[in-house]
């Protein structure tokens, strides 16, 4: 692992530590982390890897739930909904394997991903996952319609 | 970090990105919004539909932002071009599109924290060759499924026949 990779999963890991989440597996071997985190409702499991070859960071959030075949259109249209209104990170939809990850990076090639900006990070990180994975997993299971869903969203 | 310090860093930020922007020849208007936020706008030639693109900085949010909005409204075929963006933004470990498809725009989007950091020019560069290259490798895509030219499938094909 070069040395500005191992600084960065050094820095996320304090950030970790720094907001009293001590409970990770580092893989060095994968330049991965990984955690969960208890939200409101539905718990949440986190992934942050670096790419050394580009030098990015990512810290994804894998939704635990399939998105039903017939559900797939109005939670992709509820998707587009939301990242049109998040200034930071988006949701992935698949299409093929029907399944939804948050995603936000970062560059590291010449500057210092400190662990305040990790801490700034992960806090926003769970908060929006935590906001709308419960509007995703009602829409999908056809609890609520798209226009509620939306009307959710966007309060 | 208070305001004045967000500001101090916020203009460490644009400052960097200005530096980027003319270590790459790149001709750009600058400007500061009423929110305080301050921004550079310039259109570069692309392979097929020119690109216009607007950086921003957030002393506030403290968010640098690339955005580039393709020229062309995607009023019709909503489903396909929803589910079309989704299969695109997935391929992608930085960056993606936002479909606003009550009014048809579609908006390439990277945005870059600075909190408790000062963004690099090389960085800043990293996030607009991304941004340069995604948008040029999918926006004639999207204009077709717009136009309702292809499909689905049609779009998996051109996905898999360019490179990443």
């Amino acid at each position: 692992m070069d040395l500005a990779t191992k600084k960065v999963l050094d820095n996320f890991c304090t950030a970790m530590n720094n907001c009293g989440w001590r409970k990770y597996e580092r893989r060095d071997e994968d330049c991965a982390v990984v955690f969960g985190v208890n939200g409101d409702d539905i718990p949440m499991q986190f992934y942050a890897t670096c790419y050394p070859k580009t030098q990015t960071f990512n810290l994804y959030s894998g939704l635990p739930m399939t998105i039903n075949e017939d559900s797939l259109f109005v939670v992709s249209g509820l998707i587009c909904v939301i990242n049109h209104r998040l200034n930071l990170g988006r949701f992935d939809l698949n299409i093929f394997k029907r399944r939804i990850a948050f995603r936000v990076a970062a560059f590291y090639k010449d500057t210092d991903l400190t662990p305040a900006f990790f801490e700034e990070m992960l806090g926003f990180a769970a908060n929006v996952v935590d906001k709308f994975n419960d509007i995703i997993a009602d829409l999908n299971d056809g609890k609520i319609d798209l226009d509620t869903a939306i009307e959710r969203a966007m309060s | 970090m208070d305001n004045k310090q967000k500001e101090l860093n916020a203009k460490r930020v644009y400052t960097a990105l200005c530096t980027a922007l003319d270590e790459l020849h790149l001709h750009y208007s600058k400007n500061t919004l009423e929110s305080g936020s301050m921004v550079c706008d310039f259109k570069m030639e692309s392979d097929d539909l020119p690109l216009s693109i607007r950086i921003l900085v957030s002393p506030s949010a403290e968010i640098l932002s690339i955005y580039s909005s393709l020229p062309f409204a995607a009023k019709k075929n909503v489903a396909t071009v929803a589910l079309a963006v989704c299969m695109i933004n997935d391929r992608w470990t930085v960056g993606g599109y936002d479909y606003n498809y009550a009014e048809g725009e579609l908006l390439y989007r990277i945005n870059m924290l600075f909190h408790g950091t000062t963004i690099g020019k090389e960085s800043i560069k990293e996030a607009l060759y991304a941004t340069v290259s995604h948008v040029d490798k999918t926006n004639d895509l999207l204009y077709d499924v717009a136009r309702g030219t292809i499909d689905l499938e049609g779009v998996m094909n051109r996905l898999e026949n360019k490179e990443d």
